[in-house]
């Protein structure tokens, strides 16, 4: 699956801003890559991101609190 | 066929949906469904919006939908109503999407990545049948396809306080007004339909996955004070697909199983697969 990766800065600009019926929600990968999707990522120019493959994050202890 | 109703100066007659009055008798909307109708520009078909109305009736008459303190559905076989599926019920407000999710014919199919949503209900805030000692939620998923992805849970932002985990193979941290940290039965929740968590008393949980119940002991420690989300964890993010979600008193064995019966009707009369 590929994602859209993103620099920090434009995260932080994006972040909870409305995309078509949802709203911006840049994510971590596993390498600290700010990403989103891409049925979010139409909503950007395209010279604003890079596809890169979806790299999750480890799977959380699901015991942390 | 049935003639238009007109009033004296000859104006057809509508009913509470905007519909044109016939001679048949119209059918009386619920009030909840009249108030989404007016809210979202893409609604479902006036034939959706019956058997949705015939759900809510029908969960009024056992008693549940009076537990409730938010209820959302998603299900309406169609692509086109994206804001109607986000309308609460019970508050007359609407959830909010974040992220990628997808809306598909059962409802919002999470990405694995981003997507989820608030329900921006605060329990602790805006809890009414909610509280302490006698709260739930429960909610109708179709089991996602990414190994390992699958945690879908109902969640606050940012700690597992409140989780309900649908964990292949099972979970231990099913809590509810539980203390961080507290165990509980390993408890499968996996799998598409209903699954429920219900706490009585200051100890007494019970969940339900479909038609299996699951009992055990969790001392209740208070009501967290924050927004419940849908489709994600802490960090991670669910590729499971929401039909409907609710939160407030618990619910007994019995009311989760009218709550199954009457919701596989709706899907079905609506042309869905009863998976609930």
């Amino acid at each position: 699956m590929k994602v859209a990766k993103i620099t920090s800065e434009k995260a932080n600009e994006i972040r909870g801003q409305k995309c078509g019926f949802s709203h911006f929600n840049p994510v971590q990968d596993k390498d600290d890559n700010w990403v989103i999707s891409l049925e979010t990522a139409q909503f950007l120019d395209e010279n604003e991101y890079e596809l890169i493959d979806w790299q999750p994050k480890e799977i959380e202890d699901e015991n942390n609190d | 066929m049935a003639k238009l109703v007109r009033d004296t100066r000859g104006r057809i007659l509508t009913d509470s949906l905007g519909r044109n009055l016939s001679s048949e008798p119209p059918h009386k909307f619920n009030i909840e469904v009249v108030k989404a109708v007016s809210k979202s520009v893409k609604n479902p078909s006036y034939s959706t919006l019956l058997h949705l109305d015939n759900l809510i009736s029908a969960l009024k008459s056992e008693g549940i939908w009076q537990k409730l303190d938010t209820f959302i559905n998603c299900a309406y076989n169609t692509t086109n109503t994206t804001v109607f599926s986000l309308y609460d019920f019970i508050r007359d407000i609407n959830y909010t999407s974040y992220g990628g999710l997808d809306y598909v014919v059962y409802g919002f199919k999470g990405n694995s990545v981003d997507g989820y949503l608030d329900t921006n209900y605060n329990p602790a805030l805006q809890g009414v049948n909610y509280t302490l000692n006698n709260a739930g939620r429960g909610f109708i998923m179709i089991q996602g396809d990414w190994p390992g992805q699958n945690i879908t849970e109902a969640v606050d932002g940012n700690t597992a306080r409140n989780r309900t985990s649908m964990n292949i193979g099972g979970s231990s941290v099913q809590r509810i007004n539980s203390e961080p940290g507290s165990s509980s039965t390993v408890v499968d929740l996996s799998g598409d339909g209903l699954k429920t968590i219900n706490r009585y008393n200051s100890n007494d949980i019970m969940l339900t996955n479909k038609n299996v119940e699951t009992s055990f002991i969790q001392p209740s420690s208070t009501v967290w004070s924050e927004n419940q989300v849908v489709l994600k964890t802490q960090t991670l993010y669910s590729s499971n697909t929401l039909l409907c979600y609710f939160m407030g008193s618990s619910l007994t064995y019995e009311e989760t199983q009218l709550f199954r019966q009457y919701y596989n009707e709706y899907l079905t009369n609506i042309g869905l697969e009863p998976i609930a």
